[in-house]
């Protein structure tokens, strides 16, 4: 258990963990000893191979896995504690909605204040403060004028948008963001990073994941380098250089299956000797 | 106890009361319809019929808004025949049969969740293993206590044989389900759209998994008299899916969806008794006949309209 002092102390962590792993039922943890010191009002990047388990931590996360051993701490605080108090947002992955759905766009940002909301009131009863937070949020990513169309009509990079104007609307201290890049076109990804940075200026963390190493480097001001552990965290430009990408990069792109457990060691060498074993944040 | 049956006895006469006052009020609209149409209605068992299956439509029509939406049309198809041996042990022990039928849907509900996380089997197959097993325990039991007319009226309903205890039955459970639904609106949907987000909002999705699947339950029970066990299965699938071609609102396709619902009962009981047909059949058939005229003909959705639109681009081009 942690004593009073460290526990004082993670609350300035927007993510702090200890000795994490987690499994998925029945077999081999695809992490283990996760320990984050994530700094708050960053914009922080997840960055790991495919099968790194960054989606995974992601679950973790967001609550919907729980951690085999070891704790989470949102602002010092449990997840649920968190989430009940709507502190914590996400953006889902494109795959995870069914596009179908007959929502319009505003009731999909609308559905960021559902937890700010009466529990028993139907949500045209919501009242004007809660739609008018709603419209805000949706203007700030340019997308008002397209709040009455079916969400399933937009484009990919229209639609992340929507959802970042949703993770807006909640007004949560944490945002979580799924391959925020996936299907989204130039101009709204200036525009998604631009909310975002204004986002951590105002003192709101975010927390994305991507294995895209190039737009990490471009955007965020602190990164967690992960393969089923935390292999470095730091500047970007400390822990992207050029001896540690190039053996991930070989890893995500070679077609024929490597000797994982080489890379992995060539990896957490040649990250260490730079930073004389860099697994913490202070 | 004596209380306790004075009690009852005055919820009852209340619960009569409410019904006799609906009944009351569909007659003043009833007797604006051009004689053809309201001849039929003027027999005290047609109205009790019309009054139990414009309820169920309109119930059946909302839930199965939530059932396409969630693909669980197959769930509604397993609770629906898991339903039939808690009727007949209800029966056997003298028990209100709702009781029974109520039990033994859950049961079933769970058993298949229960097997699914236990087991390499999916959810679909543990589905037919468990609604194709107590549907078959059920149809023993009722082979042996009664004779098949009574099975016959169970599987496909009577919806003319309605009386007063079973009419309260359906109103309460309609009205029941519909107050869950309208309050629980916003979390039902997220739930269903987006079910991380309801998560991460704090809000407790098993308790809302659970929650649906009982209303689904309430849902079937309540119809269990006007179009059966097995037609009722198509109540819960076809309305929803009829607004679904018809809109791109949650909120719209619920209230299409009931009124769909409560139109082809009210139009397939007209039919049934006109024509002497058998009402959950009569009253399927019209909802079936509805989805089709959707299916062709929606203004966005249709299939003559994305045809046409085809054609249209080609003449372009």
């Amino acid at each position: 258990m942690l004593n009073h002092n460290q526990n004082c102390k993670s609350e300035s962590y927007s993510v702090y963990s200890r000795n994490l792993s987690a499994s998925y039922l029945g077999e081999n943890p695809v992490l283990t000893n996760v320990n984050l010191k994530i700094p708050s009002s960053e914009l922080v990047a997840i960055v790991g191979p495919n099968g790194a388990g960054k989606s995974t931590l992601f679950n973790l996360l967001i609550g919907t896995m729980r951690p085999l051993t070891g704790e989470i701490q949102i602002f010092g605080k449990s997840i649920d504690y968190q989430r009940y108090h709507n502190k914590i947002a996400y953006v889902p992955q494109y795959e995870q909605i069914d596009w179908d759905f007959p929502i319009s766009v505003f009731d999909v940002v609308l559905g960021g204040r559902y937890g700010h909301m009466h529990r028993f009131l139907p949500p045209a009863w919501a009242g004007k403060k809660h739609t008018d937070i709603a419209k805000q949020a949706l203007d700030s990513v340019n997308m008002l004028e397209f709040r009455h169309r079916a969400i399933g009509a937009l484009s990919g990079g229209q639609k992340k948008r929507v959802f970042l104007a949703r993770a807006l609307a909640q007004n949560a201290d944490l945002l979580l963001f799924d391959e925020p890049l996936v299907g989204v076109d130039r101009g709204s990804e200036q525009l998604i990073f631009q909310v975002l940075k204004k986002l951590r200026d105002n003192g709101k963390s975010i927390v994305m994941i991507t294995h895209d190493i190039t737009s990490a480097k471009k955007y965020a001001n602190y990164v967690v380098l992960i393969n089923r552990t935390i292999i470095a965290t730091g500047q970007p430009n400390e822990v992207l250089n050029y001896d540690s990408i190039q053996p991930l990069h070989d890893w995500m792109f070679t077609p024929t299956p490597v000797n994982t457990d080489q890379i992995t060691s060539k990896l957490i060498t040649s990250i260490s000797d730079k930073s004389g074993g860099c697994y913490d944040v202070d | 106890m004596l209380t306790n049956t004075v009690a009852s006895e005055f919820l009852y006469q209340f619960g009569v009361s409410i019904i006799e006052s609906l009944l009351f009020i569909l007659m003043l609209w009833i007797n604006l319809l051009p004689e053809p149409f309201r001849d039929p209605f003027q027999f005290a068992f047609m109205q009790r019929a019309l009054l139990t299956s414009m309820l169920v439509g309109c119930v059946c029509g909302v839930l199965s808004c939530y059932v396409v939406l969630k693909r669980w049309s197959l769930l509604g198809d397993a609770i629906s025949h898991a339903v039939l041996p808690g009727v007949a042990i209800a029966y056997i022990l003298g028990w209100p049969f709702f009781i029974g039928a109520f039990t033994t849907g859950t049961l079933t509900s769970l058993g298949i969740g229960f097997i699914e996380r236990n087991s390499r089997i999916k959810e679909d197959a543990a589905m037919g293993i468990m609604f194709t097993g107590s549907f078959a325990l059920g149809v023993v039991l009722i082979s042996h206590i009664a004779t098949s007319t009574h099975l016959m009226h169970i599987l496909f309903g009577n919806v003319l044989g309605v009386r007063i205890p079973a009419l309260l039955l359906t109103l309460v459970c309609s009205v029941l389900t519909i107050t869950v639904v309208l309050m629980l609106y916003k979390e039902f949907q997220l739930y269903i759209f987006d079910p991380i987000q309801a998560n991460t909002l704090g809000l407790n999705t098993a308790k809302l998994h659970y929650g649906l699947m009982i209303l689904l339950t309430l849902t079937i029970v309540a119809s269990l008299e006007t179009v059966g066990i097995i037609l009722v299965v198509a109540m819960l699938i076809t309305p929803g899916a009829t607004a679904y071609l018809l809109t791109n609102r949650l909120s719209k396709m619920i209230l299409i969806a009931a009124l769909i619902g409560i139109s082809s009962s009210v139009i397939g009981l007209f039919l049934s008794f006109t024509y002497n047909l058998a009402s959950g059949g009569a009253i399927v058939l019209v909802a079936t006949v509805l989805f089709f005229l959707a299916f062709f003909f929606s203004p966005h959705q249709g299939l003559v309209q994305r045809v046409y639109r085809v054609k249209q681009r080609d003449i372009e081009m």
